[in-house]
This record gives C-alpha cells, sequence and structure tokens, in this order.
C-alpha cells in the first residue's frame, strides 16, 4: 500500500476552485496522485506527456502555499519545469527544444499556450482517484475533453450522448439526447448544474442537450452506489460542474456549426475576481428567413410561418474573499422558441381567409449564488442559495373570415379560436454543505437543504368568439405548493490498507397537499482491495423520488409536465444492490471493470392503457396508474486512458421489466429500452500534433416495441365518421424486438496556429437502424414497414480559441 | 389548420430522413372472436360476429360456425327480446374455431332534455312579391341555443348530441339553389353548419398536446358529464349559415314551420370511448409519433373479451325547437 503516502485534500471542490493557495502533503506519492489534489484545489488543468512522469514519485508538504511555489518545490532537482497559462499547468522536460517541435493545443485548453513540447499530452480535468482505491461503483467522472472528442450528431458536443457510451446506459429515441440508465425511465436520472437541479435537459425536442461544453468543466456521475448528498431520483445523478474563470487572463473561443454557434470568455475582473460567460445559439431561423422569404413571395400560396432557435447562457463570477472566504454568483437560461403558422391567401376570392398561429417557448432559468468558508483547517463549507425555474408556454391562435367585405346580400362572418397553455415549475433552494475530515482517514460529508417548490402543470385556456359570442373555458388545474427537506451525512472511511467503506444516509420529507412523505434513502458501498491494482466492491442504494414527468412521446417535448406526486400516488422508490471486480495499472492507463446490479422500483407511475381515453383534466388520478419495475444485469468495460491511442470498450447484459396494476392488463412487461446487450467502443486516437480521429461504434439489441399486427372489423355505428374500418388489435407491451441497432460515429480534428476544426460523420457506414414498424399498403396490398431513420450526416465546425 | 402537426413531422422526416421497407415479422398471430353491437333502447338488437386477421392478409374469411347468446338482467334471452333502459345485457359469441367472446354492456337511462332556448340573428332576408304566390324568398340566419342538461346524480354519464332538421313542407334546399327558381315543393330548411368549437364541452377530451398541435373537435359531440355531474350544464349550440327558403302557391298553417329536432342521447362507456379512440386515431398526433417509433402505438379500443369489438348502448332524449314564429315573422315584415 501506499503507507505513509496519503494526501490530505482539505478543501472543498468549488472552494478551492476559486483559490491559487493550496493545502497538500504527499510523500512518496506518484505524481499523477499529487496533481489529482492540486486539480481539486486549483480547478486547474494539468497537461503532460506520459512518459514525462512515468514513474515519477514526488514528496511535497504544503500549508496554504501559493500553486506556483508548491510545484516549483515539488520539481526542485528535476529536469521538469512547468508553466501556469489560464486554466492550464504545462508541464515539460527543460530546454532542448527544436524548431521542429511545434505546439499542441487540445480542445478545451487554452490557444495562447506558447509552443511546447509533448510527445503525448494527458489531460486530467479534475480530481479522479483510482479507480481500484474507492468504493464507488458505476461512478464516472467525464472530462469537457472527453464531451468534445465524442462524435455526435450535427457535430453539437452532448454530455448525455457522451455518457451514453458508458455501460449500463441506454440511449433514448434514435438521435435524441435521451438516457436510461440501469433500465429506468428518462426522467429517472438528476440532471443538476453545479448542484442545482434543472428539469429541461434538452433543446429541439430532444436532439440536442441543454449544457453547453464550453461553459462546462467536468461531469460526475453515478449510477450504482450514490452518494448521500444525491437524491430525489431513482436511476441516476449528474452534476454538471461549471468552469471557473481563469485569474491569469482574459480567454475565449468561438464556434461555427452547421446548426449552431457558440462563444465564451473568461478571465480576471480584479486580483480577487474573475469570470466566465459563454453562449450558444442555434442558426435554424437565420436560414429560414431567406428560404421563406422566397417561398412567401408568391401571392398563389399559403404565406407560411416558421421560426425557430435555441439557446443558452451560462455566466459565472467568482470572488475571492479572504484564505477563508470564497463566493461565486452563477445564471444558466436555456430557451428554445418555435413561432409557426400559415395564412390562406389564395381562398379569399372565394369569400374565405383563414390565419393559424402557433407560439411555443420553452426553456430553464437557474440563478444561484453560493459562498465557501473554511471553517477551519479540517472543515470546509459549501452554502448556496438558488432559484430554478422551468417554463413552457404554447397557444394557438387561429382566425378565420367568410364572406366578403363589400357585398351585403351575403352575409359575412367571423370566427376565433384562441388556446393557450403553460406550464411552469419554481423552486428556491437553500442548502448548506459540509465536508470534514475528523481523522486522517476519514471524510465525513454532511448537509442540510430545503426546496419550495411551485407546480403548475398544464393552466390551460380556450377561447372561441364566433362574431360577437365569445366562450371561455379554462382548465380547473391548480397550482401545487411543496416544500421538501433533506439532509444527509456520509462517511468515506479508509478503514485498512484493504478496506474502504462509505456508509451514510440521506433523509427528507416533502409535504404536499396536506401530505407528508417521507423517505430514508441508506446508502452504503465497501471496497476491498484483495491485490495491488485490484479491488472488490459492493453496495447499496435507496433512492426516492418525489417528481416525475408525464410525457406522451419519446421526444421531449414543451408539452410535457412535471408533476409532484399527489393523491393517491406514493414517492417512487428505488433500491439497488451492485458488485463489482476492478484492476487499474497502476500508472492508471488502463482499467478494466465488472459490475453486475439487481434494482427493484416501487411506486413507478405511468399512463395507463388507454389513458388517452379519458378527458385531459382526470390527469392525476384516472389516467396514471403506479406499478413496480426490475433491472438487472451486468457492465463490463475496459479501457485505455491516455497515450496516442486511447478509448474503451463496453459492453452490458441487461434485464428491465415493468408490472402496473392497470397497464398491459395487469401483465408484467420488458421495458421499451431493455436491450439484452449493448456494446460501445469508444477510440481516441492522437494521429499526430495536429491531427486527432475520434470513432463511436454502438450496437445494442433492437429496443422493444408494441407491434398491432392483427386487425378487426370496427362498427359502422350510425352517424360516427371514422377514416379506417378496421382496428388493430391490442397485443402485449413492447412484444416484439426491432432488428440489432448499430452506428459509427466519426470525428477528426485538425488544429491550426488559431483553433481547431471539426469533421464529423453520423452513422458513417450508413446503416439506417429500425426505430419502429408501422402498417401501411404497397400497391394496393398491406404491408408491415420498417421504419428507418438517420442516414449518414455529414458535420463541421470550427473552432476559434483566443 | 393542423400546420403545426404537418411541419414537425416535416421537419424530423426531413433531419431524420430514412426510409421504409416491406418486411414479415415473426410473431405469433392467433385469431380471436369480434363482436360488435350498438344496442339502442326500445329497438331489437343486432350483432354482427367476426373474427381478427393478420393485417396481411387483407379481408377476413366469412365465420361459418359461430353461435350468438344474448343475455338480460342474467337471462337467456331470444330474438323477441327488446331492450329496456337500465338492462344489463350480456353478449356471448361461441366459434368451434375461433374460441369464445363476451361483452356486458348496461343500457344507459336516457336523460330528458331539460329547457330549450334559443335566439337568431338574421343575416339577411330577400323576400319578394310575385304574382300567384304568397310567399316567395330566403331568409338567411344564425341560430343560437341553449339545450339545458339535467344530469343525474349518479354515476358517470355519457353523452352525445345530434340534431335533425326539419320542414313541415318537406324540402331541404341546397345553398345554391336559385331563389328565383321553381322549386319541387313550397319550402325548404337548411340548418347550416353546425359549430362544435362553440361548445367547449365537445374539445373536452382533446389534450393540450393535440390541442396545440391542432387537433379539430369537427364533428366530434361526445362528452362527459365530469364537469358538471349531478347538476344543470346548458348546452351552447351554434349553427351558422342556416337558409329558409319558400316559394308556395297557397296559404298553408304549415307553411313556415321549421326547426330543428335535437336529440340528447345517453351512451354507454364503452360507445363513448369508441367515439373517442376513433377521434384520438383519425385526428391526434400519437398515432402519427408512433409511425416513427417517437411514442407507443395505438391500438383499437375495445371492451369486447378477446380484444376486438364493441358492444355499445345507448337510449334517445329528443325535442323540437321550432324556428316558425321567427321564420313568420320575417317573412310578413319585410
Amino acid at each position: 500500500m501506499r503507507q505513509c503516502i496519503f494526501v490530505i485534500v482539505l478543501l472543498s471542490l468549488s472552494f478551492c476552485a476559486v483559490a491559487q493557495n493550496v493545502t497538500i502533503r504527499a510523500v512518496e506519492q506518484p505524481a499523477a496522485t499529487v496533481f489529482r489534489s492540486l486539480i481539486e484545489q486549483t480547478g486547474k488543468n494539468f497537461i503532460y506527456s506520459s512518459e514525462l512522469l512515468k514513474d515519477e514519485k514526488v514528496t511535497v508538504t504544503a500549508e496554504n502555499k501559493p500553486l506556483k511555489k508548491v510545484l516549483k518545490d515539488m520539481f526542485k532537482g528535476t529536469d521538469i519545469k512547468f508553466e501556469i497559462r489560464g486554466d492550464n499547468v504545462v508541464l515539460m522536460r527543460k530546454p532542448k527544444s527544436s524548431k521542429s517541435d511545434r505546439p499542441t493545443a487540445l480542445p478545451g485548453a487554452k490557444a495562447d499556450m506558447e509552443p511546447v513540447m509533448l510527445d503525448e499530452v494527458l489531460v486530467v480535468s479534475r480530481v479522479e482517484e483510482p479507480v481500484v482505491e474507492t468504493s464507488e461503483i458505476g461512478a464516472e467522472k467525464i472530462s469537457m475533453e472527453k464531451v468534445i472528442a465524442t462524435p455526435v450528431l450535427l457535430g453539437e458536443s452532448d454530455v448525455i450522448k457522451t455518457l451514453s457510451m458508458q455501460p449500463g446506459i441506454s440511449e433514448g429515441a434514435e438521435g435524441t439526447s435521451g438516457m436510461h440508465v440501469h433500465g429506468g425511465n428518462a426522467d429517472e436520472n438528476l440532471y443538476m448544474l453545479d448542484n442545482v437541479p434543472i428539469y429541461q435537459v434538452n433543446h429541439f425536442a430532444g436532439l440536442f442537450s441543454a449544457f453547453n461544453a464550453d461553459a462546462i468543466r467536468y461531469i460526475d456521475f453515478f449510477k450504482s452506489s450514490v452518494p448521500a448528498k444525491y437524491d430525489g431520483r431513482l436511476s441516476s445523478f449528474m452534476d454538471v460542474r461549471l468552469k471557473n474563470g481563469s485569474t491569469e487572463g482574459h480567454h475565449g473561443s468561438a464556434k461555427l456549426g452547421l446548426t449552431s454557434g457558440s462563444f465564451s470568455l473568461n478571465g480576471p475582473i480584479d486580483e480577487k475576481t474573475s469570470y466566465m460567460v459563454a453562449l450558444r445559439r442555434s442558426w435554424y431561423d437565420l436560414l429560414t428567413i431567406p428560404t421563406l422569404a422566397i417561398l412567401n413571395s408568391s401571392k398563389s400560396r399559403d404565406e407560411i410561418r416558421f421560426r425557430y432557435y435555441f439557446m443558452d447562457l451560462n455566466a459565472r463570477v467568482n470572488r475571492r474573499f479572504s484564505e477563508r472566504l470564497g463566493a461565486f454568483a452563477s445564471v444558466y437560461f436555456g430557451d428554445d422558441l418555435l413561432k409557426t403558422g400559415s395564412e390562406d391567401r389564395t381562398s379569399e376570392e372565394y369569400g374565405w381567409w383563414d390565419k393559424d398561429k402557433y407560439d411555443f417557448h420553452w426553456g430553464n432559468l437557474v440563478v444561484q449564488t453560493g459562498a465557501n468558508y473554511r471553517v477551519n483547517p479540517l472543515m470546509t463549507s459549501e452554502f448556496t442559495v438558488a432559484y430554478t425555474r422551468y417554463f413552457s408556454s404554447m397557444s394557438r391562435d387561429y382566425f378565420y373570415r367568410e364572406g366578403w367585405e363589400d357585398r351585403e346580400d351575403i352575409a359575412m362572418s367571423t370566427a376565433r379560436s384562441i388556446t393557450k397553455t403553460k406550464n411552469n415549475i419554481n423552486d428556491w433552494i437553500v442548502r448548506g454543505d459540509f465536508d470534514w475530515h475528523p481523522i486522517e482517514n476519514s471524510r465525513v460529508r454532511f448537509g442540510a437543504g430545503y426546496t419550495f417548490h411551485s407546480f403548475r402543470p398544464s393552466q390551460t385556456d380556450r377561447m372561441f368568439t364566433f362574431d360577437n359570442i365569445k366562450t371561455v373555458a379554462r382548465d380547473s388545474v391548480s397550482t401545487y405548493h411543496a416544500s421538501e427537506l433533506n439532509a444527509y451525512i456520509e462517511d468515506d472511511w479508509r478503514i485498512s490498507e484493504r478496506f474502504r467503506l462509505n456508509a451514510g444516509i440521506h433523509a427528507s420529507l416533502f409535504h404536499i397537499d396536506g401530505k407528508v412523505y417521507h423517505g430514508l434513502a441508506p446508502r452504503l458501498s465497501v471496497s476491498y482491495s484483495p491485490a495491488p491494482c485490484w479491488a472488490v466492491k459492493g453496495a447499496y442504494s435507496r433512492t426516492t423520488q418525489y417528481v416525475h414527468q408525464l410525457s406522451q412521446s419519446y421526444l421531449s417535448l414543451p408539452v410535457d409536465q412535471w408533476v409532484p406526486v399527489i393523491g393517491k400516488f406514493k414517492p417512487q422508490t428505488a433500491d439497488k444492490f451492485a458488485a463489482g471486480v476492478y484492476w487499474e495499472a497502476t500508472d492508471g492507463n488502463y482499467g478494466v471493470s465488472l459490475e453486475g446490479y439487481y434494482k427493484k422500483m416501487d411506486n413507478l407511475i405511468e399512463y395507463r392503457d388507454e389513458y388517452y381515453l379519458r378527458p385531459p383534466f382526470e390527469m392525476w388520478d384516472g389516467r396514471l396508474t403506479s406499478g413496480r419495475g426490475t433491472a438487472k444485469g451486468l457492465d463490463f468495460k475496459i479501457e485505455k486512458n491516455f497515450g496516442k491511442l486511447s478509448g474503451h470498450i463496453a459492453y452490458s447484459l441487461a434485464w428491465a421489466d415493468r408490472i402496473f396494476k392497470d397497464k398491459n392488463g395487469g401483465k408484467r412487461y420488458p421495458a421499451r429500452f431493455d436491450n439484452r446487450h449493448t456494446i460501445n467502443i469508444s477510440v481516441n486516437w492522437t494521429v499526430s500534433e495536429r491531427v486527432q480521429l475520434n470513432a463511436a461504434w454502438t450496437g445494442h439489441s433492437g429496443n422493444r416495441f408494441t407491434l398491432l399486427s392483427q386487425m378487426w372489423l370496427s362498427p359502422d355505428f350510425d352517424g360516427l365518421e371514422q377514416s379506417e374500418y378496421d382496428s388493430p388489435l391490442r397485443a402485449p407491451i413492447n412484444n416484439y424486438q426491432l432488428p440489432f441497432y448499430h452506428r459509427l460515429d466519426l470525428s477528426c480534428q485538425v488544429k491550426n496556429g488559431r483553433g481547431y476544426w471539426t469533421f464529423g460523420l453520423y452513422n458513417a457506414y450508413n446503416h439506417l437502424n429500425t426505430v419502429a414498424i408501422r402498417r401501411d399498403y404497397r400497391d394496393g396490398k398491406p404491408v408491415f414497414q420498417k421504419v428507418k431513420l438517420l442516414p449518414i450526416i455529414p458535420s463541421v465546425s470550427y473552432t476559434w480559441q483566443f | 389548420m393542423a400546420i403545426l402537426k404537418k411541419l414537425s413531422l416535416i421537419i424530423f422526416c426531413t433531419l431524420l430522413t430514412g426510409c421504409y421497407e416491406d418486411f414479415t415479422p415473426d410473431i405469433d398471430t392467433t385469431p380471436v372472436l369480434c363482436i360488435n353491437s350498438l344496442i339502442t333502447a326500445g329497438e331489437p338488437i343486432n350483432v354482427q360476429v367476426s373474427r381478427t386477421w393478420l393485417y396481411t392478409d387483407r379481408e377476413p374469411s366469412v365465420l361459418t360456425d359461430a353461435t350468438v347468446s344474448i343475455y338480460a338482467n342474467g337471462v337467456l334471452q331470444d330474438e323477441s327480446y327488446i331492450p329496456r333502459e337500465g338492462d344489463s345485457i350480456k353478449i356471448v359469441a361461441h366459434s368451434d374455431t375461433y374460441g369464445d367472446a363476451e361483452a356486458e354492456v348496461t343500457v344507459p337511462v336516457a336523460v330528458p332534455i331539460g329547457e330549450v332556448t334559443y335566439d337568431t340573428y338574421l343575416n339577411s332576408a330577400r323576400i319578394y312579391e310575385l304574382p300567384g304566390y304568397v310567399a316567395v324568398g330566403e331568409v338567411y340566419f344564425n341560430l343560437r341555443a341553449n339545450l339545458m342538461i339535467n344530469d343525474p346524480a349518479i354515476e358517470e354519464n355519457y353523452y352525445r348530441f345530434s340534431y335533425t332538421s326539419y320542414c313541415k313542407l318537406q324540402r331541404h334546399p341546397q345553398p345554391d339553389d336559385n331563389p328565383n327558381g321553381s322549386y319541387a315543393s313550397p319550402a325548404g330548411f337548411y340548418s347550416g353548419d353546425f359549430r362544435e368549437d362553440a361548445e367547449p364541452i365537445f374539445s373536452e377530451h382533446i389534450g393540450v398536446f393535440e390541442s396545440i398541435m391542432g387537433g379539430d373537435v369537427y364533428g366530434f359531440t361526445f362528452f362527459t358529464d365530469r364537469s358538471f355531474q349531478g347538476s344543470a350544464y346548458p348546452l351552447h349550440l351554434y349553427y351558422t349559415d342556416c337558409v329558409y327558403r319558400v316559394s308556395a302557391r297557397e296559404e298553408n298553417d304549415d307553411l313556415f314551420d321549421c326547426g330543428l329536432v335535437l336529440t340528447l342521447t345517453t351512451v354507454s362507456e364503452s360507445y363513448y370511448f369508441w367515439a373517442n379512440y376513433c377521434w384520438q386515431r383519425d385526428e391526434g398526433t400519437l398515432e402519427d409519433f408512433s409511425n416513427l417509433g417517437f411514442s407507443d402505438p395505438m391500438y383499437g379500443y375495445s371492451n369486447v373479451s378477446t380484444g376486438a369489438g364493441i358492444v355499445a348502448a345507448q337510449s334517445h332524449s329528443t325535442d323540437t325547437l321550432s324556428l316558425k314564429t321567427f321564420i313568420e315573422q320575417v317573412v310578413n315584415n319585410k
């Protein structure tokens, strides 16, 4: 064991992110391990060749010393030198450079870097203890570089699609940013932005994630063992941490892609304050304006109105007030706007004119401020106040006129129909988190929080005006106020050289509509290291979910509603057991893991059979049903973390099913994303200093689909209009498995002096995957047809760094 | 109208340009019996029995070995049975080849129509004085009526509203008839366009999603009593572009007597769900999304044990809305 070798990290992550002073004590510790601690305290990236520090062990002791001095001491007497450039600490061998050694700047590293000589580059962007030394199971730490390097649809870097390459995670509907973790539903993942929940995590009906990669520092993701700090969703927890502004100069980037453009800037405001701003906006509306202008120039056609954009803005300010006190404030605003409609200009001469307008606007706002305070050398704290708002508003305005204004012999009538609906959630959050090292081998985290929720699931107004007669109807949907109180404590305890234990509990109360629900969620994970580089782990987690999303489709649409647990329903809970075996090379370059899990979910809520036949306002009791679900499986992963060739191969064997009293006739059925076998292969190849190739291949057993194969003769009831005379016979839910799904995505990054080009190919070998089966006719004969989507789609973007 | 629905599909289909490929799925399909019947209080029962078939088989073969039994309130009935309101009727079908199927429904109790009030809005009237005619001309108007429903305070009720126009001197003119031309009969009434969208309760089945996507209530007049259970509710009825035409050579007491026969039908839950299913299938968006794999497919609603067919029931109440006074006043005052 690396006895007597330990690193005590005294400062919490966000607190240290703004501080340039560090505290560290390491004796004969691998340099990479020391860097992890420094990264945690400073938020800097460390860029260096893996050869450079191979087998390099360092001894350093510092108590609240500047980073520069600590590094100086660390490399005193070696042939390694370092430079701090913005967010990056670049390590290199002392001079022996030649002109042929040109600079390299990876995406995400700052462009103001001077030439450095690096044969291969490793970027560690956050603390990542060796997997064999933690007790975590199913945890992933994703760097921004990894997100950018993952080839995706239309080149839009996407956190969620990057995560879906990990074992145990299924993609949602084809092309979208859905995520189904260990057999869970899409709404069972808690997405957080700097620890504050965010409800709307997609743009454009789910095609793109709402997280702008330019603003991300790293992502913490937990799917099996869950830290006690997190609760509120059943399947996974993803905390997206935003970048801090650089304290040593202004840096930024601008990106122009096929679908959107982005701009980011960060730097110091004064010696103690820094800022970061990142803005992303889509181009669609700019592209459609001239197209529609041409189309609408002809008066012989209906006039079409269409405008769509999405945007997101991240801004953050950090300030260091003293050695012990720091603070930050941040804002996230993301929204989608769709305006469309048409105007009939061709029927006016026949006495008819109509105009149809649709307006959609939906998104998220998160405003938060926090303070980090070091209570004493052994305890740090963070206090946060946040406001998060999810909103969607939709309206339809239809107007028609019948008759002629200049003819008195024929009556003219007008009618107007307006439907408006609003759906929003407002959360006020106050929380405090503490990190305490009472003894050398123990780290206790505890905290408490209060959230005041205000849900307005759907308020719909309908108005009809015919000539002068007006009819108004408003759905009597209430606003639901709820109070949520939670507290947690956990101890991460290194019991001995071989044993490590993390035990905790998360307690919560949810008060709504005169009822109080409570949840007690114990967490336990243990790790045993039978030999160096090896670990065997086991974990149990219980999670509780008080809100759920009602969605009629597998897309992310503004009509999807988040609703709290209410009425006859109980909070959803999940109990998950996981175990795994891990091996990781000493230098951390290679790793192999095999994890197994069994998850039992209770009080799940779904739309019941034929819910759409019941009037919408009967939502709570009439349209939903509760039930149970199970998921089990094995996740295997082998990875190479750095070097010219890096990447991973992941394989999952999984089962997931559901049973609901009022769904599928009360019989158990497989979940839609019950993909028995899933293989994900991700490869990143640094061809040269300037060129990097990335490939991601995914293949999985086809999604489940409800195939209605039989028909019956519809009744011809008197006066009831219907367009079809055959009806499909009900069949067991998800009774059919679609063909095996596979796809290869490629991307290539080519760097030049000021930035880099990214070329992408989605579905590179153009294999159209089956996403559904439909009934149709060919030459008058009824046929079943596979519906295949998403052919090869190229993309290109350029990112300018400054 | 539903441009958004079209646009959204176009956007997705454009972006996700794909293709369709014919294939034959390997899936077990065992045919089952299907029963269809609409039972009306006071009328003989007609039952249609068929069987399901694989979609690609096109036409179902004729059933030759099926038998049907009808039970009313638990008692087997013969062909002379006439259903009454409140009867619980079970239809059982049997086939040696396709097995059994059964469905049960209670004939709902008719809810009498309460007070009917109306207002007329004259758009225009053209009255001519022609030798040999006592009245020639046409009256264009809109009609607004309130039909009071006194919902019984028992369990959930499902309703359907319907109407027919009548004219005592029988003729239903078409809107483009030549007013000066000769008619085969002396008068006629055309009830114009019935505006379902003027009564919010006719669109209660349309969710926000469907509503925003342009779902149209046209032709749908089923509704529930969920928003007025056990109390009175005025059904708002609007008719636009009503036309009364007359071309009479002699006086007759029925000359201007025209109007509407309003029918309030109390329907069984199965009938309401079936009607709603047809609307969702034809006007809704879920079917389109499911064809792209973005939502679960919809199957035909059924209350038969095999999942195939509908056994529904209904009872009617009717009332008459006479427009004679209004028409007479317009013609005589002109």
